[in-house]
């Protein structure tokens, strides 16, 4: 299991209300095993025995489907660009996505001004077991809808 | 003198077909399916018509599958079109068929018994004969249903509905997309990675399903559909637009929940 603990976010309150929050991890890569995310908001202890509870601060959950074989030749599955400005084939299949998790609920029990975000990442892969970069991804961003 | 015309095309009037669950298939139905895919199955893997080939679009080979991204529903029905009408070359009029996973908390029966009628069920396993292939990638498809510890059941009724009652099409696509993937962590083996996933005949039924949401959430948000900047994009390998995805009578088929039929004064 790979634990990952953000910084703080900070947690609109009374002064902005919403009908909505989103949890965005931008840019994340997709190169290695499926996995599972699990989001939990406020308790940067989780582990794998902690109970998906609201009590516990359990937001919800992701997966990403991840490509594990490489097929091709050296430096066929690094993401590359366009070749150049007329190149029209489609996006490298590991360019890096953004996955959205609806946390409304979750948000709105945090009783704090700012939150961190925990998310603990199990590869269907047993032999990534102990590894601690199974989730990869550029940014995460708190967006609330007003 | 030999030219090529670009003409027009006619239009036609055609009879749609349906695809139907595949716990309503009569007994016929399901036999046609078996032996379309026990057919494209006995092709060779260098023969477009056959079942290598079309698993190769969506992993090892081509890997051309859009996931996570707004081509996804668009790539995938296009992808289910090709591969139906691959199944109707070498078995004219079958349908694909859905796997309700909501309903039906296992693999359907008819994807999961070993031998029908003395025969191996080419629903249940198809091999991977991957030209150039390294050693340690798997032959033939397999399963692990429920074995990986964070996904021990298939998604619940409720991440489906959730998805139905998406406004819009980002936030459909993007609930849609959470739930395919957990069927496919739940089902696990070859499934569980895209690069061997669609070589699993219970793929397709999956995959079914998911276009049969699509379908159904259309129909409830008339016009909702994926990003106008998109529309015109072709998607691989064989071009069509996503705007000629949007349309299933326009690409011959439905969903039904059941179908009937008795001859007419004709027959």
């Amino acid at each position: 299991m790979h634990r990952f603990v953000s910084q703080p976010l900070n947690v609109p309150h009374h002064e902005h209300p919403y009908y909505r929050a989103d949890l965005e991890f931008e840019g994340v890569e997709r190169f290695g095993a499926s996995f599972v995310g699990l989001v939990f908001l406020g308790n940067p202890e989780a582990d794998e025995t902690t109970a998906q509870t609201p009590a516990q601060g359990y937001a919800g959950r992701f997966t990403v489907f991840g490509h594990s074989v490489c097929f091709g030749d050296a430096g066929h599955c690094d993401v590359a660009g366009r070749v150049s400005p007329f190149d029209r084939n489609p996006e490298h299949p590991l360019t890096p996505v953004n996955i959205t998790v609806q946390i409304t609920d979750a948000l709105k029990r945090v009783e704090e001004t700012q939150v961190p975000v925990t998310v603990l990442a199990f590869s269907s892969n047993p032999d990534d077991a102990e590894r601690q970069d199974i989730l990869r991804f550029s940014r995460l961003t708190l967006v609330t809808y007003d | 003198m030999t030219v090529t015309v670009a003409a027009t095309p006619p239009t036609v009037s055609a009879t749609i077909l349906h695809r139907k669950s595949v716990t309503k298939l009569e007994a016929g139905q399901l036999a046609d399916l078996r032996r379309a895919f026990r057919e494209v199955i006995a092709l060779a893997p260098s023969d477009d018509r056959g079942y290598q080939y079309f698993a190769g679009w969506h992993g090892v080979p081509l890997g051309l599958c859009r996931h996570h991204e707004a081509l996804f529903l668009p790539w995938h029905r296009q992808y289910l079109y090709y591969f139906e009408l691959a199944l109707q070359r070498q078995v004219p009029g079958v349908s694909l068929a859905w796997w309700d996973w909501t309903v039906d908390r296992e693999i359907p029966p008819a994807f999961d018994e070993a031998e029908v009628e003395g025969e191996a069920n080419p629903l249940l396993q198809a091999p991977i004969r991957v030209e150039h292939a390294r050693p340690e990638w798997p032959t033939e498809s397999s399963r692990a249903p429920g074995s990986f510890p964070q996904q021990p059941e298939l998604p619940q009724p409720s991440a489906y509905q959730e998805a139905m009652e998406a406004a819009n099409f980002n936030d459909f696509n993007s609930l849609i997309t959470g739930v395919h993937d957990e069927v496919h962590m739940w089902v696990m083996g070859t499934m569980s990675d895209p690069s061997w996933a669609a070589y699993d005949p219970i793929f397709w039924a999956h995959h079914t399903m998911i276009d049969r949401a699509w379908a159904l959430w259309q129909a409830a948000h008339p016009g909702a559909n994926p990003p106008s900047n998109l529309l015109g994009t072709k998607l691989q390998p064989n071009g069509m637009t996503v705007s000629e995805t949007l349309d299933v009578n326009q690409l011959g088929y439905d969903y039904a929940g059941t179908t009937d039929h008795v001859p007419g004064t004709n027959a």
